[in-house]
């Protein structure tokens, strides 16, 4: 948006935070005197408290009596639905809180190992190895979606969808937990308890090697693939962004207008930056319970066993 | 601002109400479902521009707060919980494909107003119009900022609260709540001559 109030650089960026009373009393008393010697700043920053009041003056809704019964009937069905859930799962409670840590990793895993092949996917590369991680990462993300609200989010249907994925990372954690001395150190058992996701890493980092050119690379089926994991990718190229250059530098609209090419930029991203990437890509997972340094050295120590498998 | 500011202290009174309701009041929840309903219908309406879809998001919300009720914490303000659900919900079912095409539609409708707008004299900006003007701008927001705006200049609440609703940091809140005013600050008539 251009300064079409001529207000000064240096306050402008304040203005807001002031209505909203969000700036420190110095700043704020700055700001303030300022404002009562610029015709410019103050005539912008009528205009934005301006704005407060016509959003202050949006009607008040009337609910409709029918919305409290049918949240009712919903309610109702609740126990019938968890019941039922809870015999097909037949997981016991506490195994589900092993695994719960487990999926932001290995959903992050999983998802950058799609993505990778995403940009690298050529007729040459043998894709067929990671088409069952790819589609448990793919379900399990539709699953959280559709459970946003936090903590809670989980669902049992994503629990059981990311299951095949977290045992794997899961089992590997426990295993490397045995050979805690680094890469030489990784027994047979880990590597191979790991391999189904770290083969999937490796063979995309190679493949990244054979084609450097990135977006170029990839084929509309590659796109395809990582489509359902372009939003967690998405996000995680954004905060990516915002940390060295400040979130100024990506307008929410030009992620918007990006997206059919996030998945290839969110790729080299990874593929510069993993750690703090796969930081990001935990960050964004919506499961609050997450113990976040063990499971990025959950995630570290996976890489080393997949780089001691090749 | 309504009565049910987010701001207000009678967060307190929400939060003894959650507590009650996860130790098996189920009136607690009734007066929760009374005190916020319409303050977040008009928020999600205000994000979703359709009330009946609104309607279903509040319904969603709720049963949400319902089944959650035994991992609730008081460590937050409830309003802040309540409306972190809430905007998950709006940002999520903004990404349905029938959202994008209603926000390029209002890109196209919008476009010709707001250049109208800044040539066109002040006192022909009554405050219908004025209001019209801000709504078109509004559906013009990506919807970040849209919730963002709305949190912190209606609902009330502190940055680092909106940074938690939309789980970004408070710098990113602070850039997304200037950006939103700014943009329609511009179908204001105290803007620039």
């Amino acid at each position: 948006m251009p300064n079409i109030f001529f207000a000064c650089e240096s306050y402008e960026a304040d203005l807001s935070a002031l209505i909203d009373g969000e700036l420190a009393p110095p700043r704020a008393a700055e700001v303030g005197e300022h404002l009562s010697a610029c015709a410019g700043c103050s005539r912008y920053f009528a205009a934005l408290s301006g704005v407060d009041r016509v959003l202050a003056a949006t009607a008040m809704p009337e609910v409709p009596a029918g919305l409290r019964s049918r949240l009712q009937e919903q309610i109702e069905s609740i126990p019938e639905r968890e019941e039922a859930a809870r015999e097909r799962h037949a997981a016991p409670r506490a195994r589900r809180r092993l695994i719960r840590p487990a999926i932001g990793a290995a959903f992050a895993l999983a998802a950058s190992a799609v993505v990778y092949l995403a940009v690298v996917s050529e007729p040459t590369v043998d894709t067929g190895s990671e088409a069952p991680v790819a589609a448990v990462v793919e379900e399990a993300q539709v699953a959280l979606v559709r459970e946003p609200s936090g903590e809670e989010a989980v669902s049992d249907e994503a629990v059981e969808l990311a299951e095949p994925v977290a045992v794997v990372v899961e089992e590997a954690q426990v295993a490397l937990v045995r050979e805690p001395s680094g890469e030489e150190a990784a027994s047979d058992e880990a590597v191979e308890l790991a391999e189904p996701v770290a083969a999937v890493v490796e063979k995309a980092q190679v493949a990244l090697v054979r084609e450097p050119s990135g977006e170029e690379a990839a084929s509309d089926e590659a796109v395809e693939l990582a489509e359902p994991v372009a939003a967690v990718v998405e996000k995680a190229q954004v905060a990516l962004v915002r940390e060295p250059s400040g979130e100024e530098a990506v307008s929410d609209e030009a992620v918007e207008l990006a997206e059919p090419v996030a998945v290839v930029d969110g790729a080299s991203e990874l593929e510069a930056a993993s750690d703090e990437e796969l930081g990001v890509l935990l960050e964004l997972e919506v499961i609050q319970d997450l113990d976040v340094i063990a499971n990025l050295e959950m995630l570290e120590q996976l890489m080393l066993v997949g780089e001691g498998a090749s | 601002m309504g009565e049910m500011n987010a701001a207000s202290p009678v967060l307190d009174e929400d939060v003894r109400l959650m507590l009650a309701f996860r130790a098996g009041d189920d009136e607690a929840f009734n007066e929760l479902f009374r005190r916020w309903s319409a303050p977040l219908l008009r928020y999600l309406n205000r994000m979703v521009w359709d009330l009946a879809a609104a309607e279903e998001l509040v319904q969603e919300v709720f049963l949400r707060v319902f089944r959650s009720r035994d991992r609730y914490s008081p460590d937050a303000r409830f309003s802040t919980w309540l409306y972190r659900i809430a905007t998950n919900l709006a940002l999520n079912e903004l990404r349905r494909p029938r959202y994008r095409a209603i926000h390029q539609s209002a890109d196209a409708e919008g476009a010709a107003p707001i250049r109208d707008l800044a040539a066109a004299p002040d006192d022909v900006v009554d405050a219908r119009q004025l209001s019209e003007r801000v709504e078109v701008e509004m559906k013009r927001l990506p919807g970040k900022q849209r919730a963002a705006l709305w949190l912190a200049a209606v609902e009330g609440f502190s940055y680092a609260e909106v940074a938690e609703a939309l789980e970004v940091s408070e710098k990113a809140v602070k850039a997304l709540v200037h950006r939103a005013r700014t943009a329609l600050a511009a179908a204001t008539p105290e803007r620039g001559s």
